[in-house]
């Protein structure tokens, strides 16, 4: 213990919070152990060969992608984006209104950067993704968090929370929503809410910050129009990734919303990495404009569907089905149960004992509760797997209730 | 219409000035220009074919793991080699949680500043220093406390009395941000004797250093002397490395050394900021560094910078007004540092540009002000040819500045 270092540090650091998944890393790693836990990508599906075909352009251009790329981003890229989401996005954006990030976490910090001082108030989902939690805290945000159903946030609750913030005093900077296929909840915004939600901003005067890192990876329905493109007040942020639809190691995600907001992150940006590489960006860009992106996607949405079928035969097989709830994900890669008589903290311990692995609810929920939630990825294990993990939590939950 | 946004800028947004250098860019890029002003590496320099190469090798053997989320700390088999290949200069080898895989050396500013400043806090720098560190620092709501320098670096010597005033005004000094080799952007290099007696003096006030080292390899004269690091025994120097310079900076892959304990906090805002450095970019620098490519190539860099340091030298002395003009020659890195004590820099500059020829002015490396007859150069991006050039259409705006 170093205490020299401890009196140097900042009052964020004396807040900040590992995230919870690290936390439970060494129990995930036990031999044997099933994990339900992370949110990470099934390596199978990977397409290897075709994203290394790209390296031959480090033959043609080499030198240019070796050399400091803009902060903005790899042109070519942005211009393969712009095209690429403009069904979602309900038109093709300029390289202005986009931005190229480490990541779509980068636009959580970026964006954190941009409006949030210490005291400033988030409105979130409740719960909410993690991670954006954990950034926007960082930057010192309290949070309003409106529950959800089956159809997403709640957003009628909003207009409300908000104007007793402001009455408190508190500035209301952005809301942040994830639309599709939400983490953790797993649930989807209707289309009536997406638009009540832009009228509801816009008569509040507050942005929004519409996460959709899942939104790609859909296995039922038809896509419902982004936020983004129900707003023609430039009142939208919106973030993407090739995490879950080519692969996270390549940490290339990107954001558009309205110039003046990008050009700020922008700034930002500059002051944090000065640009992400542009050599995995330009890998990036030769998987998509080789057609690899629109080939491969269906057999990544394949694998995952399968995945999230079996998980929910698993569940209705294993489960004790009177004591648990949830609602089937259309997409993404997590489901989200509800157990009004279970307590979550000791059906961990004991899930932990029969090797299968979870998130406890709590941590999602910016201001307090999850006590008898639980979140299980399926994108990561195998249908067999997966089933002998549900299994095996089937197991622990009815020996809590036993108890 | 965005008038959404603008109400609702915070504090960091209000006070946020773009880098001074890429404001120039525009000018700078103008048809014909020469430019002495990024601060570049030559696109010559670097080993396209031995990158691809190991792309190509680490793809085929590792591909799939390598797609997949990292571990926020950085690819493991790249911390272990950076463990052996900095020992020397570290004084020892070390321990993988004593270092962190960051996004080029510019996060290691940003994640020491997310564990270590709130704002109003100070920081200690080299009167004048590199913007892009300030400018991060100053994003934190740092404010900064400069100590003057010469040929040998920051004037350590100077450093209690400034530490003693801060304490009397109730600053909160949260750590000393030095560039002790070949310093960007005045050149100089810290003497031996100086790294001790900062050192000592960090160690008796509590205050820990960033050292922060980009160019710290690309050394062309005189021998590598001991880091800050390695003359530490008590953990309080976090020492930031790069493959920037000594590989290309489009990999943007840096590291951070030091104390377990600050390494860990730093992880934990690592997290936050982009959960981890792409795994491609680092097992693609790993590959490159395992199959022997950096110790081959570092010396070519090294000897091609070498030789662009001498063309500029010969050059300032062919076409620089002797009388006005000094400078230090540095023994590595990338920068010339002038100082013209008759000549405005922001004058000069004017002339310059219409002379077709840029540099960076002085100020906006003082975080406190100051600089206004200095500029900067840089003599790693130019061709021999633009070098000869640019210096003479200098000299010439130097002259017509001192005629009027």
């Amino acid at each position: 213990m170093n205490s020299l270092w401890e009196v140097n540090f900042s009052r964020k650091s004396a807040n900040v919070r590992p995230s919870p998944v690290r936390e439970i890393l060494s129990v995930i790693k036990q031999p044997g152990m099933i994990s339900f836990a992370g949110g990470m990508p099934a390596p199978e599906v990977f397409p290897v060969d075709e994203f290394f075909e790209g390296v031959s352009i480090l033959k043609n251009d080499g030198r240019n992608l070796l050399q400091y790329g803009t902060t903005e981003g790899y042109p070519p890229l942005k211009g393969f984006l712009s095209e690429w989401t403009a069904p979602r996005m309900g038109r093709r954006v300029s390289q202005e209104e986009m931005l190229l990030t480490t990541g779509s976490q980068q636009v959580l910090d970026l964006l954190g950067w941009a409006l949030i001082d210490p005291g400033d108030t988030v409105v979130t989902e409740d719960p909410s993704y993690l991670a954006a939690l954990t950034a926007f805290h960082n930057h010192g945000a309290n949070f309003i968090g409106i529950p959800t159903d089956a159809e997403g946030m709640i957003v009628d609750l909003i207009p409300e929370a908000v104007e007793k913030a402001r009455a408190e005093g508190k500035r209301v900077k952005f809301i942040y929503t994830i639309v599709n296929f939400h983490n953790p909840c797993g649930c989807t915004m209707s289309l009536k809410r997406r638009e009540k939600l832009v009228e509801i901003a816009h008569r509040l005067e507050i942005p929004i910050f519409e996460d959709d890192p899942y939104g790609y990876v859909r296995f039922d329905g038809d896509h419902l129009p982004s936020i983004f493109s129900l707003d023609p007040d430039g009142g939208v942020l919106y973030a993407g990734s090739f995490s879950k639809i080519l692969a996270p190691g390549t940490r290339v995600g990107w954001c558009t919303g309205p110039k003046e907001i990008i050009r700020k992150m922008t700034v930002f940006k500059q002051a944090i990495d000065l640009c992400s590489s542009p050599i995995t960006q330009a890998l990036a860009y030769e998987y998509c404009s080789r057609g690899y992106l629109d080939t491969h996607l269906p057999k990544i949405i394949d694998n995952y569907r399968q995945k999230r079928d079996a998980m929910e035969n698993s569940f209705k097989r294993h489960l004790p089905l009177e004591e648990v709830r949830w609602v089937k994900p259309e997409g993404g890669f997590f489901y989200w149960i509800e157990m009004p008589r279970i307590d979550v903290k000791p059906l961990f311990e004991k899930a932990i004992e029969k090797k299968v692995a979870f998130v406890m609810g709590m941590p999602f929920f910016p201001n307090g509760g999850g006590e008898h939630n639980a979140r299980l990825n399926y994108t990561y294990s195998s249908p067999e797997i997966i089933d002998e993990g549900v299994r095996r939590l089937g197991e622990a939950m009815r020996e809590i209730l036993a108890r | 219409m965005t008038s959404f946004w603008e109400p609702l800028y915070g504090r960091a947004s209000r006070s946020l000035k773009p880098s001074p250098i890429r404001e120039m860019l525009h000018l700078t890029r103008r048809p014909g220009v020469i430019s002495f002003a990024g601060g570049m590496p030559d696109p010559a320099a670097f080993p396209v074919e031995a990158f691809r190469e190991a792309a190509n090798r680490i793809l085929e053997e590792q591909g799939r793991d390598i797609l997949q989320y990292g571990t926020t700390e950085g690819y493991p088999p790249l911390k272990a080699f950076l463990s052996d290949w900095t020992a020397p200069r570290m004084g020892r080898k070390l321990a993988e949680d004593e270092l962190l895989v960051t996004a080029g050396s510019t996060q290691v500013v940003d994640l020491l500043s997310w564990a270590t400043v709130d704002p109003g806090d100070f920081v200690v720098c080299e009167e004048a220093t590199f913007l892009g560190s300030t400018g991060t620092m100053r994003n934190h709501g740092a404010s900064f406390i400069t100590v003057p320098c010469d040929g040998e670096g920051m004037k350590v010597e100077l450093l209690p009395t400034l530490l003693e005033e801060a304490k009397a005004r109730g600053r909160k000094v949260k750590y000393i941000y030095t560039i002790p080799n070949f310093h960007n952007p005045l050149g100089c290099t810290m003497s031996l004797q100086r790294r001790r007696l900062l050192v000592q003096v960090a160690q008796e006030w509590g205050i820990p250093i960033l050292e922060d080292d980009p160019y710290g390899y690309i050394r062309y004269d005189g021998e590598h002397l001991p880091s800050l690091f390695s003359l530490d025994d008590r953990g309080i120097v976090i020492y930031a490395g790069s493959f920037s310079k000594i590989l290309a900076p489009g990999t943007r892959v840096g590291w951070a050394g030091g104390d377990r304990e600050i390494i860990r906090k730093m992880a934990v805002f690592k997290q936050a900021v982009d959960v981890c450095t792409s795994v491609v970019a680092q097992a693609e620098v790993y590959k490159y560094c395992e199959m022997g490519f950096l110790d081959a190539f570092l010396p070519k860099i090294v000897d091609h910078y070498r030789k662009k340091r001498d063309d500029f030298e010969a050059a300032m002395h062919r076409f620089l007004p002797r009388e006005e003009v000094s400078w230090v020659k540095p023994q590595g890195g990338y920068f010339y540092w002038l100082e013209t004590p008759r000549i405005s820099a922001r004058e000069l500059f004017d002339r310059a540009i219409e002379k077709k020829v840029a540099f960076v002015l002085g100020e906006p490396f003082f975080p406190n002000g100051g600089g206004e007859n200095a500029f900067r150069m840089c003599f790693t991006f130019a061709s021999p040819e633009q070098t000869e050039e640019g210096m003479r259409r200098l000299g010439e705006a130097m002259r017509e500045s001192l005629d009027r």
